[in-house]
């Protein structure tokens, strides 16, 4: 297998608008992440709200580059690289917004919305009629409705808009920052039906962001856990599912709905099971920094040194 | 008790005219968990909006119907009452979180906002409630968090403030639409924990809407089921998930996406939501549905009630052929 895209200790820290701001008004949003995404694979990001999954993303597709770290995409570093030099590469990473209205433009019909994007990558005129028609066709809006504005459609129908633009680039590899949280089952499974067909068809290479572990798992080929802006468990999806390790996976996978809810997973600070000796789940100190360890098979889980050895 | 009673709703555009919702009829009583489930486009947030007194008219028009609280039809008051209902009486937690926030007011502010405003707070109480109410709805890290604009939170922190807001008031009524869609599981279950205990605490009654039949499952009192704009299906939790009796629930129900379905491909519903400019005559659900016949094409199937046990739970459906099988 080939990496398309290597993530090398990201760190992207938000700065404080305090006007006197001292460092600890800073906020770390993503700590020190390293990951490997294969090609024409799909990887599952799952992760509490807030830890950093949509900041992570917007790094990796440098939208919002990160603070220091280095993004190796097919080989070559994108990190420090011009705009210009960017530029062939912003075409072929797309991703679809957890945020449907931030990635529309309020003014623009949705034609004209599909329409921008293709006539940047040239697309040749005469073909652009259908050819919007059936990108949206594909995700179940009507093409009668070409001329219509963003707010003229629900959640949902403004999700799937927002898929089928980003289809329209054909890019390689695609961001799906929760693209069908806002979907009812039929449709979700549609969707995902699509861009199943798609990735084989086209070879495409997904970073799937999601809450929803059934479908990360139903979907992946490995799965990456985020807690507080780190990764703490990283593993093929079958490994992860059938024998999560780290606490907050626990917690996590215990908590799905359907599930008991009184049976809700909670380690205390003496959990350490499945570690080698020396390492602990939970940190000793403060100052403490976390660390990805395998424990067989690529099955990766973070944690720390015990004090003293 | 707020009722709502067949309410028609359109939206017009020159000489088309999109038929959000056909004659929607719900009840929803205080400590209660209604549930609203359908597919996308079905009529969901044009039900919500509407009772809370925002739907943009025009393009919107409401046709016919009645939405009644406290023996007042509130489609009837003046805009000044509507707003002392909303927020006090009413309270919504919006599905586009975004769009609803103002963006150039820190997230505190317009939590504070409503608790001087209806609860008479000082500015110092506010504070310290919202430091509270964060702290339900699992925000932590408090002041930072009020000091922060919407743009620089995540989807599921400004899920969570909108609730924030909507619950700071302690509303009567509810209404979520869609409030855990982008919170992950842990969250969502702190979410639904807490909307159960202000259901027991207040005797909050809450209009809860989403797709997630998971969700659904595990939170409500009541379903009803939605498709184009119209009630198919309407009963007690349990009835509606060991006793689905419309093709359309049915399907819906066997749908649902997980692990063991790995490789597999999902099933979907064939076909699609019609389009609310053209629905489908008879029953809208006949395109789609594997036991239709002529009837379903012409006629409009009534609710009727459906329920085969004796406990009395209502139970009520639309379709011409409850109980007809169909092989897959
Ligand atoms: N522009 C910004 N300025 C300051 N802080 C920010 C900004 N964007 C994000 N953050 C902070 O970074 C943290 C991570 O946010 P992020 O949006 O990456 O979370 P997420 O994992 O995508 O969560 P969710 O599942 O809720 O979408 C949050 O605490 C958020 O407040
Ligand atoms: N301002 C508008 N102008 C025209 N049509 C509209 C407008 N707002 C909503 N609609 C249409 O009304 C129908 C119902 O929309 P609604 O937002 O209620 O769907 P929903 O059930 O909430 O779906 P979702 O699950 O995707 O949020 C849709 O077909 C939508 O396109
Ligand atoms: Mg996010
Ligand atoms: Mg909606």
């Amino acid at each position: 297998m080939e990496k398309l895209i290597e993530l090398k200790n990201i760190i992207k820290v938000f700065k404080s608008h305090k006007l006197i701001s001292v460092k600890k008004d800073n906020y770390v949003a993503v700590n020190n992440v390293s990951l490997d995404i294969q090609k024409n694979t799909i990887f599952g990001l799952v992760g509490e709200s807030g830890c950093g999954k949509t900041t992570l993303a917007r790094s990796v597709m440098m939208l919002d580059p990160p603070s220091s770290g280095e993004i190796i995409y097919n080989g070559k570093n994108i990190s420090g690289i011009s705009r210009k030099e960017l530029h062939p590469y912003r075409s072929r990473m797309q991703i679809v917004f957890q945020d449907p209205n931030s990635a529309l433009n309020p003014k623009m019909s949705i034609y004209n919305c599909m329409k921008e994007g293709l006539v940047n990558r040239k697309f040749p005129k005469d073909k652009m009629d259908s050819k919007i028609k059936s990108l949206l066709d594909l995700v179940g809006i009507s093409p009668n409705h070409v001329n219509r504005f963003p707010h003229e459609f629900s959640g949902g129908q403004k999700q799937r808009i927002v898929i089928a633009r980003a289809l329209s680039m054909e890019p390689e590899f695609l961001v799906l920052d929760e693209p069908v949280s806002n979907l009812d089952v039929s449709i979700q499974a549609q969707i995902i039906n699509l861009l199943l067909d798609l990735k084989d068809e086209f070879s495409l290479t997904y970073l799937f962001i999601s809450h929803d572990l059934n479908l990360v798992s139903y979907l992946s080929d490995e799965v990456a856990v985020m807690y507080k802006g780190e990764i703490v468990e990283t593993a093929k999806t079958e490994k992860i599912m059938k024998k999560p390790m780290h606490p907050y996976t626990l917690k996590l996978f215990s908590s799905a709905p359907g599930k008991d809810s009184n049976n809700l997973f909670e380690a205390d600070d003496s959990y350490r099971e499945g570690l080698p000796e020396k390492f602990t789940y939970f940190p000793p100190n403060p100052d403490s920094t976390l660390q990805l360890i395998d424990i067989g098979e690529d099955h990766r889980v973070g944690c720390y040194t015990l004090n003293g050895s | 008790m707020l009722e709502i009673k067949n309410l028609n709703i359109s939206f017009v555009q020159g000489e088309k005219e999109a038929n959000a919702l056909r004659g929607i009829s719900l009840s929803l009583k205080r400590n209660e968990v209604h549930s609203l489930v359908g597919e996308s486009g079905s009529g969901k947030t044009v039900t919500s909006t509407c009772i809370m007194g925002l739907l943009p008219t025009p393009p919107g028009r409401i046709n016919s119907g009645q939405i009644i609280l406290n023996n007042q039809d509130l489609l009837l008051l003046e805009e000044k009452d509507q707003r002392q209902i909303r927020g006090k009486e009413i309270a919504m937690v919006f599905q586009e979180p975004a769009r609803y926030l103002n963006p150039t007011l820190k997230v505190g502010d317009q939590i504070t906002e409503m608790l001087i405003l209806h609860l008479g707070m000082s500015n110092i109480e506010a504070v310290d409630r919202a430091l509270e109410i964060l702290e339900l709805v699992g925000l932590e890290g408090g002041k930072r968090i009020l000091d922060s604009y919407p743009h620089e939170l995540s989807g599921g922190m400004k899920q969570r403030i909108m609730i924030a807001i909507a619950i700071s008031c302690n509303p009567a009524f509810l209404i979520a639409d869609e409030p855990t869609t982008a919170l992950d599981v842990t969250l969502q279950l702190q979410i639904l924990n807490l909307m159960l205990s202000l259901k027991n605490t207040l005797d909050m009654g809450i209009l809860f809407i989403s797709h997630d039949l998971r969700v659904v499952h595990d939170i409500s009192d009541w379903v009803s089921v939605i498709y184009a704009g119209r009630i198919v299906e309407s009963t007690s939790r349990k009835e509606l998930f060991t006793n689905p009796k419309h093709p359309y629930t049915r399907l819906l129900l066997e749908s649902i996406p997980d692990a063991d379905k790995r490789g597999q491909r999902l099933q979907t519903i064939p076909g699609k939501v019609p389009d609310a400019e053209n629905i489908p005559g008879g029953c809208a659900f006949h395109t789609r549905c594997p036991i239709a016949e002529d009837i379903c094409k012409t006629d409009l199937p009534e609710t009727k009630e459906v329920g085969s046990d004796n406990s009395g739970t209502s139970h009520t459906a639309a379709c011409h052929f409850i109980g007809k099988q169909w092989k897959n």
